[in-house]
């Protein structure tokens, strides 16, 4: 089979760059190894302050809306120790189960003329001096062959063939290991709030080079439903912490849970009702290489969830709209070239680096801080206007005040100069 | 050609060294010739390179480079998706022991890598799986039924993701192929070698031996070769056409094996003139019995002699002239072993009312495996724990009546195998029997004790250690012909023997099961219970073909070799040797990059 573009998975990183390429006029397949609508563990929330645009250009904003679970519109922050304040969204997040809204998604892609095929494991891209020429793997047992001008690996955390180009996230300062469950009887929620717990002080510090290294203390609690006893709580954990500590994510939530002040609060007579689930989630600093010759790589398989709260579905989204602009020129200068590729990276970057780059001093200089995190928590709560203030906007004015008083902090990022692997690379 | 030296391209020698006969000196100057940039890089300065996505973990390089500087790296396994196992665990420092706590390889008291020849094997490679296999078991199709299989034990799917890969059968399935065949052995030394006894681990000493070079010549008292595994091991449990199939490969690649050729004390010395070095493999053909009162009564027998009678079909005695009869009986056995099962399920095939199995040790510290335990029980059979046998009872002398046994208090394994027990006298019980089977140990004939601290006697198999099992038999045939072959040839080598190290595999080697593909597991047509104790057929079935690629497309490959460079000394051995053929490389140190 011969197509112009193959799209290897059809999550919303994957259905995205089918649909803007089909806009484009392309020939796409998009391919994925479940049938739709197929379970994904998550934390279920899209992005709406940065999605919502997205979801207008493919016609499913109202439809999203409609399958809403949940709509996120605070999020409380704790400091270390007691503090604690709530700062208000400006634009509400949404909790729909990835089951339903993924599918919403792939189906934009369809309607959008994208022939679709599932139940396709991709198992390895065909390669043609060093050029990536299609993909081959599995169909009903059998072996399959599907060769096109442009590949988009678009299949995930775990993805093989993207590791085949190099395209991988082991670091263990980036790559998380996340895990979340449903929980009942939690006490002391407010409907509509999310919780992220920063708390530097539970948790005896082993290692303090470590600690720096990684986002010390992410934990968060999203209510579920407005019955108010309910709620999905998780937290992810760097490799690199983990190891550090000899622990499990799970001894280490429990840890968390019975030892601080949040956990304590919120979780002293709450029972898990699902089992805790896993998943493996990395995540960069600023936008990796994306691209050879050939192909595109797209959302958590290039690793481009952003460093602090790891949301995945914006940058994988954007990557499709992106993805699909570079295309069309490639397709009308018949080049596909790596240098021409590139372009697709320099967009995307362009977009999220200086973002990604304020998540990294948000992780370093307030989430590891604990004097800077209770600053933040009790000069927020000393604002006249409180608790009108919204989340974003009094981050990126605190982030400003703090930069002007404190010359020893800088945005600029703690891992430089380590490759992928996590390793040093001035040796 | 630069000006630093002849240029001997290394995949040419013969051609250039034609041209430069004459001078044997500047061979020594050997260069290779990198084909991508035209540069030339001094011999010292080559490496040979393992591609990891291609390598099988087979091991014939590691177990053949000269210096030892190959080494297999255990990829990391993640686990913390449930999509990806059944068993997640969510800590990385757990993934990474897990890695290198052991390996399919390791755990072969063989040291036969099963990944190699499953690798081969999903490749459509069937004579190379074969041979790999044959190199270090020359009982394939006997390991592939009755193997304890410690490797299955230690697969890092079962341990990690869900079941593990179903070594054995694949082994069986290579094994029983018609079509495998084996190479002769071309003898090279002038050394002979006796060995005494055609068990597992005679044959394997033999094998080993012959493979090396020498004159091997078995000799075995009965009028079949085998040994234990026919006299013992019940046919329900191994086909006896599979012993015979391996055996007629032994002797088809040319092992020397004279049956009816029983060795006493003075055989044996002529031997030992004759020989240069004799390998006692006799085993340990005489069951232990427990003189307590009544042991003489018509109706208690040895293990051993019972097993032997029913699997020749004879009448069964204990010894000439006494026959009772069993039919319709109870039977007890006494012993807690793989032979106690194997003895229970052959006393309920062969008419037995109703057998109890009753064993002095308690839960897991029963010697028997656990699904033989299982196996037995699905078999309708009894099985008490914790008693000890204190008398054989009668009423009608010399008839037996029944057994009483008293509670057994405390319980301790030492180190060489022997039991430490205490019983409560007060607490008794007794049960019927018709007739009782002890299945307590066994031991090897006094004679051999004489050679213990003879240079040329060499002794493997049960007679060498208090392992019992078949591979750790023939693991120990091995190490005899290791032995022997170090003493004759004087060599210096690197210890075979021991288990190698596991090396963990960077980060970027990380296996991730859920990109595997996810197939419904095979499983062996095995009889049913109420089918199984009417016949001696064998229980457990082959694989088809499709359930045998379905197997080794499974296996997660999680181990590779890897050259350490600094070591290399480029001599291209493992390049020779590599039954795959694509996997090594010969490179400039420092990498290509």
């Amino acid at each position: 089979m011969k197509r112009q573009v193959v799209v290897v998975g059809a999550g919303p990183g994957g259905s995205a760059t089918a649909f803007y390429m089909r806009k484009k006029g392309l020939d796409v397949l998009l391919v994925d190894k479940e049938t739709f609508p197929r379970e994904k563990i998550c934390g279920d929330a899209y992005q709406r302050a940065s999605l919502e645009p997205i979801f207008r250009e493919m016609g499913i904003y109202e439809e999203m809306e409609k399958e809403v679970r949940y709509s996120s519109k605070f999020i409380r922050q704790f400091g270390p120790g007691e503090e604690e304040v709530v700062f208000k969204l400006e634009k509400s997040e949404w909790i729909i189960p990835r089951r339903i809204g993924d599918d919403i998604i792939r189906r934009a892609a369809v309607r959008e003329g994208a022939d679709w095929l599932p139940g396709f494991e991709a198992t390895e891209l065909i390669m043609k001096k060093g050029q990536v020429k299609g993909v081959k793997g599995i169909l009903n047992n059998e072996e399959m062959i599907i060769e096109a001008d442009l590949t988009v690996i678009a299949n995930g955390s775990h993805s093989m063939i993207g590791r085949q180009l190099g395209i991988f996230n082991n670091d263990p300062a980036l790559f998380m290991y996340a895990i979340r469950g449903n929980w009942v009887n939690v006490e002391n929620l407010v409907p509509g709030t999310s919780c992220w717990i920063y708390d530097p002080d539970w948790m005896p510090v082993v290692d303090q080079e470590l600690c720096d290294k990684h986002f010390y203390q992410p934990m968060w609690i999203g209510c579920l439903d407005l019955e108010g006893t309910k709620a999905s709580v998780g937290c992810c954990v760097s490799e690199g912490l983990l190891k550090g500590h000899g622990m499990s994510v799970d001894e280490y939530f429990n840890y968390w849970k019975e030892h601080s002040v949040p956990g304590q609060r919120y979780l002293k007579n709450a029972v898990n009702i699902d089992g805790m689930k896993g998943w493996r989630l990395p995540c960069c600093e600023k936008i990796e290489k994306n691209y050879a010759a050939g192909a595109f790589v797209i959302g958590d398989a290039a690793a481009s969830p952003d460093p602090c709260y790891y949301y995945g579905i914006a940058p994988a989204m954007f990557g499709g709209k992106f993805a699909a602009d570079v295309a069309e020129e490639a397709f009308a200068i018949d080049d596909f070239s790596e240098e021409k590729l590139s372009e697709f990276h320099a967009r995307l970057s362009g977009m999220f680096d200086p973002i990604w780059a304020q998540y990294v001093a948000i992780r370093k200089n307030i989430v590891g801080n604990r004097e800077v995190a209770r600053d933040l928590i009790t000069s927020t709560l000393a604002l006249p206007e409180y608790p009108e203030v919204f989340y974003g906007q009094r981050f990126s004015t605190y982030m400003k005040e703090v930069f002007a008083s404190n010359a020893k902090m800088s945005f600029g990022s703690h891992l430089e100069g380590r490759d992928r692997e996590g390793k040093s690379k001035t040796k | 050609m630069s000006s630093g030296g002849i240029n001997i391209d290394v995949k040419e020698p013969s051609k250039k060294g034609a041209a430069n006969s004459s001078s044997k000196k500047k061979q020594v100057e050997i260069v290779k010739k990198d084909f991508l940039d035209n540069k030339v890089v001094p011999l010292e300065e080559v490496t040979a390179e393992i591609n990891p996505e291609k390598c099988i973990n087979c091991g014939v390089c590691r177990d053949n480079c000269p210096v030892n500087a190959i080494a297999e790296n255990q990829r990391i396994i993640c686990h913390s998706c449930s999509v990806c196992t059944d068993k997640p665990g969510f800590s990385p420092t757990r993934s990474e022991e897990l890695a290198t706590e052991c390996s399919c390889t390791t755990a072969c008291p063989l040291q036969l890598s099963p990944q190699g020849y499953i690798g081969l094997a999903k490749a459509g490679l069937y004579q190379e799986a074969f041979d790999i296999i044959w190199a270090k078991n020359p009982l394939p199709a006997v390991c592939g039924s009755v193997c304890h299989h410690p490797c299955e034990d230690a697969c890092k799917r079962g341990i990690i993701v869900d079941s593990p890969i179903k070594i054995r059968d694949i082994k069986k399935y290579l094994a029983v192929n018609e079509e495998a065949n084996v190479k002769k052995y071309k003898p090279i030394y002038e050394e002979t070698v006796a060995i005494i006894g055609a068990g597992p681990a005679g044959l394997t000493a033999g094998h080993y031996l012959a493979a090396m070079g020498y004159e091997v010549t078995i000799f075995e008292g009965s009028n079949e070769a085998g040994g234990m595994l026919k006299r013992g091991i019940p046919e329900f449990r191994l086909d006896r056409g599979l012993i015979d199939q391996d055996i007629k490969r032994l002797t088809d690649a040319g092992l020397d094996i004279r049956l009816d050729s029983r060795i006493d004390k003075y055989m044996m010395e002529e031997l030992r003139r004759e020989y240069d070095i004799v390998i006692v493999a006799a085993g340990t053909p005489t069951s232990k019995e427990l003189q307590i009162p009544g042991w003489r009564l018509a109706g208690v027998m040895p293990a051993a002699s019972f097993m032997q009678q029913v699997n020749h079909g004879m009448q069964l005695r204990r010894h000439l002239g006494q026959i009772f009869e069993f039919q319709d009986g109870e039977a007890v056995i006494i012993g807690g072993g793989s032979v106690a099962m194997d003895a229970a399920r052959t006393a309920k095939r062969i008419g037995a009312s109703k057998v109890t199995v009753v064993s002095l040790e308690c839960g897991e510290e029963i010697p028997a495996h656990p699904w033989e335990k299982a196996e037995a029980i699905e078999e309708g059979i009894e099985i008490i724990e914790g008693y000890s046998p204190i008398e054989f009872t009668t009423d009608l002398f010399p008839k037996i009546k029944g057994v009483k046994f008293a509670k057994v208090t405390a319980c301790k394994k030492e180190a060489d195998g022997k039991i430490n027990f205490t019983i409560d006298e007060a607490d008794t019980m007794e049960v019927k029997a018709d007739w009782v089977v002890q299945a307590i140990g066994q031991f090897a004939d006094e004679v051999w004790n004489n050679y213990k601290d003879a240079k040329d006697v060499f002794f493997a198999g049960d007679i060498a250690s208090n392992k019992c099992s078949v591979v750790d038999a023939m693991a120990s045939g091995r190490q005899a012909a290791i032995d022997v072959d170090a003493l004759l040839r004087g060599r210096l080598m690197k210890n075979d023997l021991a288990s190698h190290e596991l090396e963990l595999a960077p980060v970027m080697q990380r296996i991730y099961p859920y990109n595997r593909r996810k197939v419904a597991r095979s499983t062996v047509k095995t009889l049913a219970p109420e089918e199984r104790i009417s016949s001696f057929d064998e229980v457990e079935g082959v694989l088809t073909e499709e359930q045998l690629l379905t197997e080794a497309i499974s296996c997660l490959g999680c181990g590779y070799e890897v050259v350490n460079s600094e070591e290399c000394i480029a001599c291209g051995i493992c390049q020779k040797l590599c039954p795959k053929g694509d996997v090594i490389t010969m490179v400039a140190k420092g990498g290509t990059k």
